[in-house]
């Protein structure tokens, strides 16, 4: 009885080094992880909060419908179109928390299109969540081809920007970064990380 | 048989080390009658908003008022591990429902609810390795990492998150960092005013030189607490010097952040750093969470 006992006490001591452990190492194993995977410091437990703008705030989602012409040659001008849609969005407020689309006007520029009450949903919010928070392709596909069924473009091709407000205070400018990913018939691709910094 | 040896001597070099962590961060021990008080905060904000999802004023169910009462008694009786288990069962299912979406501070709480569920009872082999010192040194921990996150993202390097933050001025945090400035700058006889930006565009900003330098010292005055702050809680000569900083560091991370809710948990963990006058401490802090309400 006494050595069960004992036992019984080890075993407590035991479990509690183990999870005063898991909390003393998770956050710096958190920290790399976040790096290699790309989700938000903000999210599981590693006191990475405030460490980076909130994605929901300072992230915005920018679909562009790629013309037929330009979606059936390979890799996408993916800078090129980035950099246009940099000029264009010289208006924050136009700008929506949501998702921005953009379609191909009949000069060939870039035209943004308006997409009314896509984000009351609550599936394509979650989609949106997994999507700024994860950087999660699967959640990113299903509103990739949400939009694409609204907006009646069914068989296209979309490039996507995940673009996030930068600042350089030494050289008193702002500009954005983006993570680009091109989904055609095939798998998503990331394309990499750009930015109109001059 | 080597590695299982090696193994071995590498844990028990950790649980030494642990130990010697314990030892410097926690001199003075958690009394078990302070504990007792720690156990019935958390008992207090882990179940009031799920009792009083209203708020506590504006639900007075009986109810809720008897299941609470029943909780707190079972808190601060000899059974108080099932009311821990209960409330851990609370808070699982708190951060489960909510995953992977969960607040830190949940995870938090959840692991000082298991680190006090799981405390062997004292004796000579357990005397530091204790349940309210484990959360201390967790609660210095997550001062720490912030920190180290700051510094590894990269956005606080240059003043860049605080300045988003004010000049975008749509979150609680970004009105008040303005605020600051303009007070900073009329201090200074300095152009107040700050470029408004919102996500995203590319342009020049227009930020003075003072601007600049004003978020940038911010930022790293934020970096250098969260760092040295909890670092200077391991030694005898600045120790009571830290902690009186960390609780007016922990309030204006409150104010700024409007993290309210967090601010309890850390000023109830803080205070476990406090071991004289808790009879009166945590019955102002409890009586204050209940009053301010953060989740009503």
């Amino acid at each position: 009885m006494g050595l069960r006992w004992r036992r019984s006490k080890q075993a407590q001591a035991k479990a509690l080094v183990v999870i005063a452990s898991w909390a003393l190492w998770w956050p710096p194993l958190h920290l790399i992880a976040a790096k290699c995977w790309g989700f938000s410091t903000w999210r599981f437990f590693g006191w990475g909060m405030y460490a980076n703008p909130d994605p929901e705030s300072q992230t915005r989602l920018r679909l562009v419908i790629l013309p037929a012409t330009i979606a059936g040659e390979g890799k996408p001008p993916y800078q090129q179109l980035f950099s246009e849609l940099s000029k264009l969005s010289t208006k924050p407020e136009d700008e929506s928390w949501c998702v921005n689309l953009f379609v191909p006007g009949p000069s060939g520029a870039l035209q943004r299109q308006e997409v009314a009450n896509f984000c009351q949903s609550p599936e394509i919010n979650r989609h949106l969540d997994y999507t700024l928070h994860f950087s999660s392709q699967k959640h990113l596909r299903s509103l990739v081809d949400a939009i694409k069924k609204q907006s009646e473009q069914h068989g296209a091709s979309v490039l996507v920007y995940l673009t996030h407000q930068r600042l350089d205070l030494g050289r008193n400018i702002a500009y954005t970064e983006s993570e680009a990913y091109f989904f055609d018939q095939q798998r998503p691709r990331y394309l990499g990380r750009i930015n109109d910094e001059p | 048989m080597l590695v299982a040896r090696r193994n071995s001597s590498l844990w028990s070099w950790w649980q030494n080390f642990l130990q010697s962590l314990l030892v410097h961060s926690s001199p003075e021990g958690v009394s078990p009658g302070l504990l007792v008080f720690f156990r019935v905060f958390l008992t207090v904000k882990i179940l009031s908003p799920e009792l009083f999802p209203q708020g506590w004023l504006a639900t007075p169910a009986v109810a809720s008022l008897g299941v609470l009462s029943v909780m707190l008694l079972l808190t601060v009786s000899r059974w108080y591990r099932l009311a821990l288990a209960l409330v851990a069962g609370v808070s699982g299912y708190e951060a489960y429902s909510s995953w992977p979406f969960t607040i830190n501070h949940g995870g938090l709480e959840f692991i000082a609810l298991m680190l006090l569920l799981l405390e062997p009872p004292p004796s000579s082999e357990t005397q530091v390795l204790r349940a309210g010192t484990l959360i201390k040194l967790l609660m210095i921990s997550v001062w720490f990492y912030s920190g180290m996150h700051k510094i590894c993202d990269g956005y606080y390097l240059h003043g860049e998150f605080f300045a988003l933050e004010a000049l975008g001025q749509d979150t609680g945090m970004g009105k008040k960092l303005a605020a600051l400035w303009q007070f900073a700058a009329g201090l200074l006889h300095e152009n107040t005013s700050l470029p408004l930006l919102a996500c995203c565009s590319a342009r020049q900003l227009g930020v003075s030189v003072a601007g600049a330098a004003f978020f940038i010292g911010l930022s790293w005055a934020t970096i250098l607490a969260e760092l040295l702050l909890p670092l200077a809680l391991f030694f005898h000569r600045t120790r009571y010097l830290a902690l009186a900083a960390l609780f007016v560091f922990q309030g204006m991370i409150a104010y700024f952040s409007g993290e309210i809710d967090f601010a309890f948990t850390a000023y109830a963990i803080l205070l476990l750093f406090v071991p004289v006058l808790y009879r009166w401490t945590y019955p102002v802090l409890i009586a204050a969470y209940l009053w301010v309400c953060p989740w009503g």
